[in-house]
């Protein structure tokens, strides 16, 4: 017996180091020979990472959906690129090594993903190193087209605008004062966080803030720790996996008091989980598929022709960065000059897509566009559009 | 303050399920089984699909008989799908290696926790599903002038997921005058049935798990202490030679073991997700993991031990963080409770390393 104690006692602080958040380098993984490039330089070959199992899979799914209905539209426009889709798992290492094994073995010329800002961020990381341009669809976290320099950019808006749009829309509504639940282990999270406080507070709101950690399943505490500040409205910057499950574990604490959450929650899986709660949820994202404008209604019947369901905006913008790629395709003939093609990327201006007009001249490589409001009432239900000025 | 408490027994009482496994596989065959958590898991999946599909309102007969019979069917459904994977992993992966020693044991466990949970992916996909919450629906069958009580239509809903869930939803809060406009939405629905709907929270879900705990303790207890295979498991605990050499059928004892510890994992691994309301597949693992050490602060082996450790897990893991937020302002003390439970836990062995019921000489099952 007196052994067990001895074996269990360190094996609790490798748990608990692991368990803290911090990010242990994984080692370094047998590299295979890299294949020979293949004859046809014209064609672009793109490396896809997505999530598409693990608690963020409906990102990955709904993004791939949009992208294959995409490369179906423009196929007949002549525009035809090999697509090479790898499963990030919704780990953040794994987005870096799919990263380093797409660049290395598939000499992709371009790399497109991943959804959450942490994931993404591992992802830029090999991609400013082999010098091979990123297009994020869905990453939203300031910092990310920052750190990864002229090779990094991205096609939604980013958090500093989203953070504004949920004060905003809160204030619109009447609410004073909110409780921010943060995910402490996303930059995501936390960044979206801050950015609502110092918009929301400036205006005269008053802010608290609770924490928890992704991968959890027990929010009682949370819940609890919520509710005892008594505010007018919860904003939730997570992901929905854990957003759903809070607001149903909070279906009485939380009775009467409005829910507001980011695009991290714009899950086709989050009415499910939020259960019977009669919360009003509202979710702030980049496309709502029964906005009154015709492009999207199109868009949105032919995709639930396609795949039987409604889109939501992961598929959208899954779409959108197909139709960047079309354009930066015709200003640049040869994919496999990567610098000319990260050129190309950040001249982009004026294409028209499903979440709006795209113009990547902007300094961090980041469109202004303008942001949906949607509310849960059994699908996500647009509600309000929020110009981006 | 009660209300963290509350919310550590309820977990608590959780771990506790999961930790009379691992204890009762340990104290007989000195085998910790890491797949532990994937037959709690294997057993929450199985609940599901009974609570998904057998459609409470589909049966007609008094209420609150349908959903009595409903969870029975889900816990039994669970409880015996569990301990078949139990006895079935047992046979294949841990008999061949039993005499091969310890760590050649401890490694094939951890195999086999993430081949099933690898499985499990493969088979119901790496997404987190939303648990059936537990309702009792009362039909109404004459509405008369004023609602008598929340009333609510369901009717089959399929999700933009494409999942086929049952909505609801409220027609008339209670003391609504029944008008028109009312009494045609529900004629106008179709498929539509009228119920009044009773919801528990989550902490009476808590609240159930704790009772199933207090019911299970006795019978466990007497089952290893009063009954012929009881008997058995604590002679070759003691002893396996020697109880071989009496004629104790080792094999069949083992096996009887894991069925026993699998077949209560399953009742914990229903309560649990129907308490936070959800399962994938990797519910089993931090559970898992934290029964183990729970298992190990109550001194592994033993069976009481495995519910005060488990108790005692939840609630550290509930008060602790709290005591550091509100005693010493560290606001996001929640995003870290895992960490402080566990050094708390590590602490603890620090100075009895046996664990509170464990023995240094003697081994109990």
């Amino acid at each position: 017996m007196y052994r067990i104690g001895r074996i269990v006692a360190p094996l609790c602080i490798a748990l608990a180091a692991s368990l803290s958040g911090c990010d242990k380098p994984e080692p370094e993984r047998m590299r295979p020979e890299p294949k020979p490039t293949r004859p046809e330089p014209k064609r672009m070959r793109v490396g896809v990472i997505l999530p598409m199992t693990g608690l963020q899979s409906t990102f990955g799914d709904e993004s791939w959906k949009g992208m294959q209905l995409a490369v179906e539209d423009l196929r007949k426009q002549g525009f035809n690129p090999e697509l090479i889709l790898r499963d990030e798992k919704s780990q953040k290492t794994e987005a870096g090594n799919q990263a380093k094994l797409l660049i290395e073995n598939e000499r992709v010329h371009v790399l497109v993903g991943s959804v959450a800002s942490g994931h993404t961020r591992q992802a830029a990381i090999e991609a400013r190193e082999s010098a091979i341009p990123l297009i994020t669809p869905a990453s939203t976290n300031d910092t990310i087209t920052v750190e990864g320099g002229p090779y990094v950019s991205r096609i939604c808006f980013k958090d500093s605008f989203q953070g504004a749009v949920l004060a905003k829309f809160a204030l619109q509504r009447g609410w004073k004062s909110a409780v921010v639940v943060v995910d402490k282990g996303q930059p995501y999270s936390t960044g979206l966080a801050d950015s609502f406080k110092s918009v929301f507070e400036k205006a005269g709101g008053k802010t608290q803030f609770e924490y928890y950690t992704s991968g959890e399943t027990d929010f009682s505490n949370t819940v609890q720790n919520a509710a005892n500040h008594k505010a007018d409205a919860i904003v939730i910057t997570g992901y929905y996996a854990e957003g759903g499950i809070m607001i149903r574990q909070g279906k009485e604490k939380w009775a009467g008091v409005p829910v507001l959450g980011g695009d991290g929650l714009d899950s086709p899986e989050l009415v499910g989980l939020v259960g019977d709660t009669k919360a009003e949820i509202y979710v702030v994202s980049h496309f709502a598929a029964d906005a009154p404008d015709e492009r999207v209604r199109n868009f949105a019947k032919r995709y639930e022709e396609r795949f039987g369901q409604a889109p939501g905006a992961m598929a959208a913008l899954g779409y959108d960065v197909l139709l960047v790629l079309a354009d930066v395709a015709k200003r640049c003939p040869d994919p496999a000059d990567s610098k000319a093609l990260a050129r190309a990327i950040a001249e982009t201006k004026g294409v028209e897509c499903i979440t709006g007009r795209i113009d990547l001249t902007t300094p961090d490589r980041t469109p202004i566009k303008d942001a949906v409001v949607v509310k849960v009432e059994g699908g996500l239900k647009f509600q309000a559009t929020i110009p981006a000025q | 303050m009660t209300q963290y408490l509350l919310n550590g027994l309820g977990l608590g009482a959780i771990y506790a399920f999961i930790a009379l496994g691992y204890t009762m596989v340990y104290g007989i065959i000195r085998l910790i089984n890491f797949a532990h958590g994937e037959f709690f898991m294997f057993g929450a999946y199985l609940g599901y699909f009974v609570l998904r599909d057998s459609g409470i309102d589909r049966l007609d007969l008094p209420q609150p008989l349908p959903i009595v019979l409903q969870y029975l069917a889900a816990v039994t459904a669970a409880s015996l799908g569990a301990a078949t994977l139990a006895v079935v992993t047992e046979r294949v992966a841990y008999r061949p290696v039993r005499r091969a020693g310890r760590i050649a044991a401890l490694i094939t466990a951890v195999c086999v926790s993430l081949i099933l949970q690898n499985l499990a992916v493969k088979a119901w996909e790496a997404k987190t599903r939303s648990y059936p919450d537990p309702r009792l629906w009362i039909a109404v069958a004459d509405l008369g002038d004023r609602a008598p009580a929340n009333l609510w239509i369901v009717r089959p809903f399929r999700t933009t997921g494409g999942d086929e869930i049952e909505r609801e939803e409220l027609v008339l809060s209670e003391g609504d005058p029944v008008d028109d406009a009312a009494r045609a939405r529900i004629r106008g629905t179709p498929d539509a049935r009228v119920f009044k709907k009773i919801t528990p929270s989550t902490e009476v879900a808590q609240g159930f798990v704790l009772l199933a705990l207090v019911l299970w303790a006795p019978v466990l207890w007497f089952l290893v202490k009063r009954t012929r295979t009881g008997t058995a498991m604590r002679a070759v605990s003691e002893d396996m030679d020697a109880a071989r050499l009496m004629g104790i059928p080792i094999d069949r004892i083992v096996s009887r073991t894991f069925f026993l510890g699998a077949f209560v994992a399953g009742v914990g691994g229903v309560g649990y997700c129907i308490a936070y309301g959800q399962v994938s597949p990797y519910t089993g693992f931090l559970p898992g993991m934290k029964a183990f050490i729970a298992a190990v602060i109550g001194g592994i082996g033993s069976i009481p031990g495995a519910i005060v450790g488990g108790i005692l897990l939840g609630v550290a893991e509930s008060i602790i963080p709290h005591l550091f937020r509100s005693e010493l302002g560290w606001r996001d003390a929640f995003a870290w409770k895992d960490a402080i439970a566990f050094a708390f836990l590590f602490a603890f062995l620090l100075f009895r390393p046996t664990g509170l019921l464990g023995r240094a000489t003697r081994v109990k099952v």
